[in-house]
């Protein structure tokens, strides 16, 4: 690592030192829970079935918009990379959560790691090595969600 | 990798010989194990074996409160080829202040931001300011998986809220020593810098509107738009509608492989919706998406499912199909899809599942004179304790790349 990017490390320390020092400059709300108080299982969680609809503090949206239909779970990086909402997912789902899919380097294919859950829809499930020629002919940037910058090794098994 | 597992087991060493308290939260541990039995035509059929141990770990309060360790990756050993591979994937200590959702971080870990994804060794921080302000930043050495990786990646995210109506937030993200291509495949620029923004509003209460956008500061240009449209008209009923826009020539020059995913001057475009209907204890929902590809032509997309619950057992069956209509050189390949399943509890401890997936295509694939791919299966799992569960699957697949395959796996689940 060059001496201008330990420099940069450094100073992002300082100044997130000097803005603690500075408290007045920080919201000063009780930060989110690490975990859920209660434990929620199943798929589909309808978060305002319990929290009815209010306003999620911190975060600033209802719980209803995390509601686990469709669109969210279709649409939820942009909850996941939004405000908080990074904080939020982890309330209720681990790292191993999100690294199933979004790890640069995965063991095996989701598929297969949850072969025993057939509810978990992933794209690779069945003959996906022949139908993957033909997404990617129809939607170019569904591959590049998840390789291209990373976990590339199986890409290379054929497109060298 | 040696460095980051140095350092978590001198973490854990300073807390165990100074017996503080340390509280372990999360423990998932995987451990996985398939037989394969593969039949390709042209070949001699073969036996593949592996087994895969996953381990993801939290622990809280190690000596202090709000200060924790989390830790997650695999081993895999190969059978057949003898081979045993692993992975760290993320292993970091954490600070968690008890108000304004502050943290710093300090480890091997992801940072999932509107740029996209990045991994790496370093420093993470971030809180909530005054104002509904919020900053977030990190910095560190990259751990992507690539013949080509950079030698820093460093960002940040500033975000503003209004509670109840808006939020907004711009990324930007650098990545040095790691390459923007040209259309051509040659080098423009021996870094990578990315700037992104999002928004999501709600001008009333069953109306989410939400988007972001990536701008690829080295080609001058909007690599990627996504919009979207929620309207939630009851509690039951939801409406969607989205629109979305690539320029590739911007959105792939960012590849570690640019022969694959090559910038071109092209765009590509969808658009579409869907809808989201729970009626007591079923849930059906629909989509639609139209692809503009102006490189291989237009396509459309559309699908159901059908999912409902009756006591313990579930029971769904999802229809897909892809149906181009305009191909610009070679014909787009088409063909339906469906996808049951049904999953039950035999007992109380007892749980099992069948499931089966279907694609029909319109045309025969090439290589092979087949039209169709059939995977099928089925699951047992016991929950021995109310942590720990042992699953046995086996399931038969008959697809365009081998013609027979049959596999049995086995996975025992230890969580708490």
């Amino acid at each position: 690592m060059t001496n201008n990017k330990l420099l940069l490390i450094a100073v992002l320390i300082a100044a997130f030192m000097g803005l603690s020092g500075c408290t007045y400059l920080f919201s000063g709300e009780d930060s989110l829970p690490a975990v859920h108080p209660e434990k929620v299982e199943g798929k589909n969680v309808q978060c305002s079935e319990c929290h009815s609809d209010d306003i999620i503090p911190s975060i600033g949206k209802p719980f209803s918009t995390f509601n686990h239909n469709a669109p969210f779970i279709k649409d939820h990086a942009v909850f996941a990379t939004a405000g908080n909402n990074g904080q939020l997912c982890t309330i209720c789902h681990s790292t191993e959560f999100c690294l199933d899919c979004h790890a640069t380097r995965p063991a095996i294919e989701p598929t297969k790691k949850y072969g025993d859950n057939p509810e978990f829809e992933f794209t690779h499930r069945g003959d996906y090595r022949t139908r993957h020629q033909m997404d990617g002919t129809i939607n170019p940037v569904s591959c590049y969600k998840c390789h291209g910058r990373g976990n590339n090794e199986v890409c290379r098994e054929c497109h060298r | 990798m040696k460095k980051i597992i140095g350092f978590c087991c001198l973490a854990l060493s300073m807390v165990s010989t100074s017996a503080m308290a340390v509280e372990l939260s999360t423990l998932n541990a995987t451990t996985f194990a398939e037989a394969e039995k593969v039949s390709t035509p042209g070949f001699d059929k073969k036996t593949e074996a592996r087994f895969i141990q996953y381990v993801d770990l939290n622990a809280a309060k190690l000596g202090v409160d709000n200060l924790s360790l989390d830790a997650y990756g695999w081993g895999r050993w190969g059978v057949n080829t003898g081979t045993a591979t692993g992975d760290l994937s993320s292993g970091y200590i954490m600070y968690r202040t008890p108000k304004s959702n502050g943290y710093v971080k300090l480890g091997r870990f992801y940072d999932f931001n509107v740029t996209g994804v990045n991994q790496l060794d370093g420093l993470g921080l971030g809180a909530d300011l005054g104002a509904g302000l919020r900053l977030t930043g990190f910095a560190g050495k990259p751990v992507e998986v690539s013949e080509l990786r950079g030698r820093a990646v460093y960002g940040g995210t500033l975000s503003f809220k209004v509670p109840k109506y808006i939020d907004l937030g711009a990324s930007a993200v650098r990545e040095d020593g790691l390459p923007t291509y040209n259309a051509n495949g040659s080098i423009r620029k021996d870094f990578q810098e990315l700037v992104g923004i999002k928004g999501w509003a709600s001008p009333h209460k069953i109306v989410e509107l939400s988007g972001d956008a990536t701008y690829n500061t080295v080609t001058s240009g909007w690599g990627e738009q996504r919009y979207n449209i929620l309207v939630r008209t009851t509690d039951y009923l939801t409406l969607n509608g989205e629109y979305q826009q690539y320029r590739l020539n911007d959105y792939f020059a960012t590849s570690t492989i640019p022969d694959l995913f090559s910038a071109t001057d092209k765009n590509y475009k969808l658009f579409g919706g869907g809808l989201n209907f729970i009626v007591k204890d079923t849930t059906i929902s629909g989509f639609y998406r139209r692809y503009r590809n102006d490189i291989e032509g237009n396509t459309n997309q559309y699908g159901a499912q059908v999912r409902s619950l009756f006591g313990s057992t579930v029971a769904s069956i999802r229809y897909m199909r892809v149906d181009p209509t305009e191909a610009l050189n070679a014909p787009i390949p088409s063909y339906h899809q469906i996808y049951a399943y049904l999953t039950m509890a035999l007992t109380e401890k007892l749980h099992g599942d069948i499931s089966g997936l279907v694609d029909l295509y319109d045309h025969k694939v090439d290589r092979v004179n087949r039209d169709y791919a059939v995977k099928t299966g089925g699951s047992l799992s016991y929950h021995i304790t109310e942590h720990f569960r042992v699953s046995g699957e086996l399931s038969y697949s008959n697809d365009i790349e081998t013609s027979d395959s049959m596999s049995g796996s086995l996975w025992l689940r230890y969580h708490i």
